[in-house]
């Protein structure tokens, strides 16, 4: 007999690979869209939700493991296909291919008391009530957040503790139990390594629960060295805000509203007595902590999670339109003027701007391709898109493209007798104006940091399985 | 006589005028490279950015050098484009640092072209390491006072920094710096007692009134940019009073590599490389005064010391006062507008005493005005659109306190040469160990300086002070001390080498001690001196 495994090639399954109770359960059927090159396993290429590329793999396989999932930032109808739908079309096959067993990994957040605009944990939840009403032995497995080498929310934890600031969402309070993802392959094989589960909900996490303050200021003095500065970010608002954006059928944005619910509920494991390995051999805080600020590979470059604006013209349209560097870096100068000052650029500052992208001066030009540029072409849409792009690169790209490209306009209205004024002279209403207007300053530039710093940190991972 | 001056910075051109009073001849080499002519002197910063055709140009440079690009390690402020010339060239002497930012310049003028004009005499307790005292520098301050024009009141820094004559009234304040005074003078008991202090007006070299030439300020607020009407005093100025006199011959182009000695030790000829391509030049010297700053006399000495012995020696001690940037905000001063006409420096200083007057820490207090904003702005932890509405409306109350630390001499820091092949021109290695306890002690003084501040109503925003590296306050000294008895690498009180019996150091090389006070008037002021001395010994 052997074990059918959906998301082999993710961040737990490569883990999963190498336990000894995989194997024990005989010949491994691997699941993925992306090329598996591993000995232990028989790869079947194929989508999750296309039943007729895996159903006949499923046939004298007496367990199933079903790692894969769409997380991050997908719309509610891919997290409904993928976490819901596809669960239910793979619980159908396996009882019709005679298979014995399943185990679902699903999430903690499938318990949280409240999940409105969280269609990821709707959707995990709905799959859970789907394994449950199976006629199989099932078990569900409820880990909390993962972290371990390779981790995609590991790496963003560490960047976001790096950040020159600390953003606090919900005021850091929500609590965190991190698990190592070598802890959750040890329960996945423990639980394989039992005959029967009758039913099993086990979840799962580490022997310690900071608070998200906690966590990010202890990964903060491993990577820098010290606390550093926190600004707490209330998350509500801008969690209603996006979910009725997302109701409203708005135009995808980097981030969603279900992404800053770990920052709304405590994600705290509810014990039973027989998860395995037992608590105190689970790895521990301090442990994941220091793996994390030592960043046992190399430092996960952060890549923007901006999507390029759509292409222009149609297939069929024939060839497209030679590009106007100049009117590219004029059209660019215009939005970004407008946003830094909320004016239209002068001729003279059009042509300085231009004249800044020459090479061999050290601007802009000289930056070797980065995928940061990414953000350039996101800002290029309008002003609020430039703020959003902006906040990002003020975050984590402090030295990149977008950056240099708005120093190099702030340098230049700065000098230009027809906009100094704009840029350098208080507005009226003398200090009790500026209270006023730095307290919606400071309103926008959160929902423009929370948006951004959620971008990084809870970025989608790619593919659905 | 004829001496041969090498350099032509604060301390050449005190040193040469001295010496064409008493009669003597001077023949002075330079690298020398000049300043563009000021554009349009009469208008003010911002009239410049009004009337120019193309003001970026003229502030950010024709290839936009003088943008602060983010994410490059940056001060708070950048050169202007026409200071350049200060900086200019200087690839052509190899200096390869440890722990040690190290800054040259071949301009005319020297390092000092690029100064804020403070002029701060040492006291006498800062001079205990020195082979003279007060009285004996007393006049020599008064003398550089009465060419260079200084501006100063005379207030409870006096305990600071000594009193002297031939000071001109200070300049206007502008009202930020007006409120800061008032707070302080308000707060005058509570600093003393609680923290040990003082604060005052800062003294200046640039002029209140006319004198000579030049022109008192005229409030212009181009200070940065370097003052388009000679107000504040620059080397360059100094040199052309030297130009008055009929024995006075300038060479620029020409930069000096070392100097050859007989067998009696007496230098008879400077080896100077010509800039314009045209390869060397060997300058015939009877006396030879070595004045091009520590880094390049140290460098002429230790090349001069090599041919001459085959020896590779080090030269210790090298000093530099460690730099504090301290912004703050002051709160009675937000939603105000800056006032761009206005002078530009530091008016205020502030002094922390201290059981040793050599560890008395000096701070001056600058209120930003018109310093290029775009590298200050994207430093906040904002988008750029939030950083510059905030910006905008607390520029006016914006100020940095520069708080400077003194250097004591220690072998550990010093300098040498380092290896060439055939002919090529040696780099020279410079290393430099900060002193220990340095963190606990620049944590202390920034306390202090931070309760001073918020004593008079100005925040101090965490996580903004830069400790600037080592170099940057560009006060080099004490690589060929001063002492009335020494060995070799040491002078004599008047700046006689002890190795070459016609040479002179007369920069901050000789200097046994570096206090915290800016330097530049005590080199001037020594340098003078040293004349005067070597004057009336002379033949």
């Amino acid at each position: 007999m052997s074990v059918f495994l959906t998301g082999a090639t993710g961040f737990v399954g490569r883990r999963l690979l190498s336990r000894p109770e995989l194997r024990a359960e005989g010949d491994l059927v691997a699941l993925a869209r992306r090329p598996l090159d591993d000995p232990r396993a028989r790869w079947v290429a194929g989508d999750l939700r296309d039943p007729a590329a895996w159903r006949d793999s499923l046939r004298g396989c007496r367990t199933v493991v079903h790692l894969a999932a769409r997380t991050g930032a997908g719309s509610p109808t891919e997290h409904e296909e993928i976490n819901d739908a596809a669960v239910r079309r793979l619980l159908v096959e396996a009882e019709r291919a005679g298979v014995r067993r399943f185990l679902l990994v699903s999430t903690i957040a499938a318990t949280y008391p409240e999940k409105r605009h969280y269609p990821y944990a709707r959707a995990k939840e709905r799959a859970e009530a789907a394994v449950r009403a199976s006629t199989l032995d099932w078990a569900i497995l409820r880990p909390t957040i993962v972290l371990g080498p390779g981790s995609p929310v590991g790496a963003s934890l560490r960047s976001l503790a790096g950040a020159p600031f600390l953003p606090l969402l919900g005021g850091g309070r929500a609590i965190l139990q991190p698990v190592h993802v070598d802890d959750v392959a040890a329960a996945i094989g423990a639980l394989l390594a039992e005959e029967h589960w009758e039913g099993r909900i086990v979840d799962l996490g580490g022997p310690a629960a900071p608070t998200f303050a906690e966590f990010l200021r202890a990964v903060r003095i491993e990577v820098r060295g010290t606390p550093g500065p926190a600004i707490p970010i209330p998350v509500r608002p801008l969690v209603a805000v996006l979910g009725t954006w997302e109701r409203l059928g708005g135009p995808r944005l980097p981030v969603t509203a279900g992404q800053f619910y770990a920052f709304l509920h405590d994600g705290v494991a509810r014990e039973g007595g027989d998860a395995r390995p037992p608590l105190a051999e689970r790895r521990g805080l301090a442990a994941m902590v220091a793996e994390l600020g030592a960043g046992d590979e190399p430092r996960r470059r952060i890549v923007s999670p901006f999507p390029p604006p759509p292409q222009e013209g149609t297939p069929g349209d024939g060839p497209a339109p030679p590009v106007d560097p100049d009117a590219v870096l004029d059209a660019e100068c215009a939005t970004f003027t407008r946003y830094l000052i909320g004016a239209e650029p002068s001729a003279y500052a059009r042509t300085k701007y231009r004249e800044g992208h020459r090479p061999g001066i050290g601007g802009p030009a000289d930056l070797p391709p980065s995928p940061d540029d990414r953000l350039v072409e996101f800002a290029r849409r309008g002003p609020l898109a430039t703020r959003i792009a902006d906040t990002w690169a003020g975050l984590f790209a402090r030295g990149g493209r977008l950056r240099r490209k708005l120093v190099l306009l702030l340098a230049i209205l700065e000098s230009d007798g027809a906009t100094s004024a704009r840029v350098d002279s208080p507005e009226p209403g003398g200090a009790v104006g500026f209270g006023l207007r730095t307290a919606l300053r400071g309103a926008g530039f959160l929902v423009s940091l929370a948006v951004a710093a959620l971008a990084v940190g809870l970025r989608p991972r790619k593919g659905g399985s | 006589v004829r001496f041969t001056v090498v350099g032509s910075g604060a301390s050449a051109v005190h040193f040469a005028r001295s010496l064409l009073e008493a009669g003597h001849e001077v023949e002075m080499l330079d690298v020398g490279l000049d300043r563009p002519d000021p554009i349009r002197p009469e208008d003010s910063f911002e009239g410049l950015k009004r009337n120019l055709d193309d003001p970026v140009t003229h502030f950010l440079g024709e290839d936009f050098e003088s943008v602060t690009w983010p994410g490059e390690a940056g001060e708070y402020y950048g050169f202007p484009p026409n200071k350049r010339h200060v900086f200019a060239r200087t690839e052509d002497l190899r200096v390869e640092a440890k722990g040690f930012a190290p800054l040259l310049s071949f301009a005319c003028g020297g390092l000092s072209e690029a100064w804020t004009g403070g002029a701060f005499p040492f006291s006498e307790g800062e001079l205990v390491d020195f082979p003279f005292g007060w009285d004996e520098l007393h006049p020599a301050y008064e003398t550089v006072a009465r060419r260079i024009g200084l501006t100063g009141e005379r207030d409870d820094l006096v305990r600071h920094f000594p009193w002297h004559e031939d000071l001109l009234p200070p300049l206007d304040l502008d009202e930020h710096s007006r409120l800061l005074l008032e707070g302080a003078r308000r707060h005058r008991d509570w600093l003393e007692r609680e923290l040990g202090c003082t604060i005052g007006r800062s003294r200046t070299a640039t002029l209140s009134r006319d004198l000579g030439d030049r022109k008192a300020c005229g409030y212009l607020g181009r200070c940065l940019g370097g003052c388009p009407t000679d107000s504040l005093w620059t080397p360059r100025s100094g040199l052309l009073d030297c130009r008055r006199f009929p024995g006075f011959r300038y060479r620029p182009g020409l930069r000096v590599r070392s100097f050859d000695a007989d067998a009696a030790g007496l230098v008879r000829s400077v080896e100077c490389e010509r800039i314009d391509g045209g390869g060397r030049e060997t300058v015939p010297v009877e006396r030879l005064a070595l004045a091009a700053g520590t880094l390049a006399t140290g460098k002429i000495f230790l090349e001069s010391w090599r041919r001459r012995t085959g020896e590779d020696a080090r030269l210790g001690g090298l000093m530099d006062n460690r730099q504090v940037l301290l912004p703050f905000l002051n709160l009675r001063m937000i939603g105000r507008a800056h006032d761009p006409e206005t002078y530009q420096y530091h008016q205020i200083a502030l002094g922390l005493a201290a059981a040793d007057p050599r560890d008395y820490v000096h701070g001056l207090v600058t209120t930003l005005k018109t310093a290029s904003i775009h590298p200050i702005v994207p430093s906040l932890p904002f988008d750029l659109r939030t950083s510059l509405g905030i910006f905008r409306n607390v520029h006016a109350a914006l100020g940095l306190v520069n708080v400077n630390f003194p250097d004591r001499r220690r072998d550990a820091c010093g300098m040498r040469l380092g290896a060439a092949a055939g002919d090529e021109e040696p780099p020279l290695l410079v290393d430099y160990v900060p002193p220990s306890g340095e963190a606990a002690r620049l944590r202390a003084a920034t306390r202090r300086v931070t309760r001073a501040l918020r004593k008079l109503g100005c925040l101090v925003p965490p996580g903004m002070s830069h400790r600037r590296p080592m170099g940057a306050s560009v006060h080099y000294s004490g690589t060929l001390p001063m002492a009335a008895s020494g060995g070799r690498f040491t002078t004599t009180p008047d700046g006689r080498s002890r190795d070459f019996e016609n040479l002179w150091i007369v920069d901050g090389s000789t200097f046994p001690f570096l206090p915290a006070k800016n330097l530049t008037f005590t080199l001037m002021a020594n340098a003078v001196r040293m004349a005067e001395s070597i004057s009336g010994s002379a033949p």
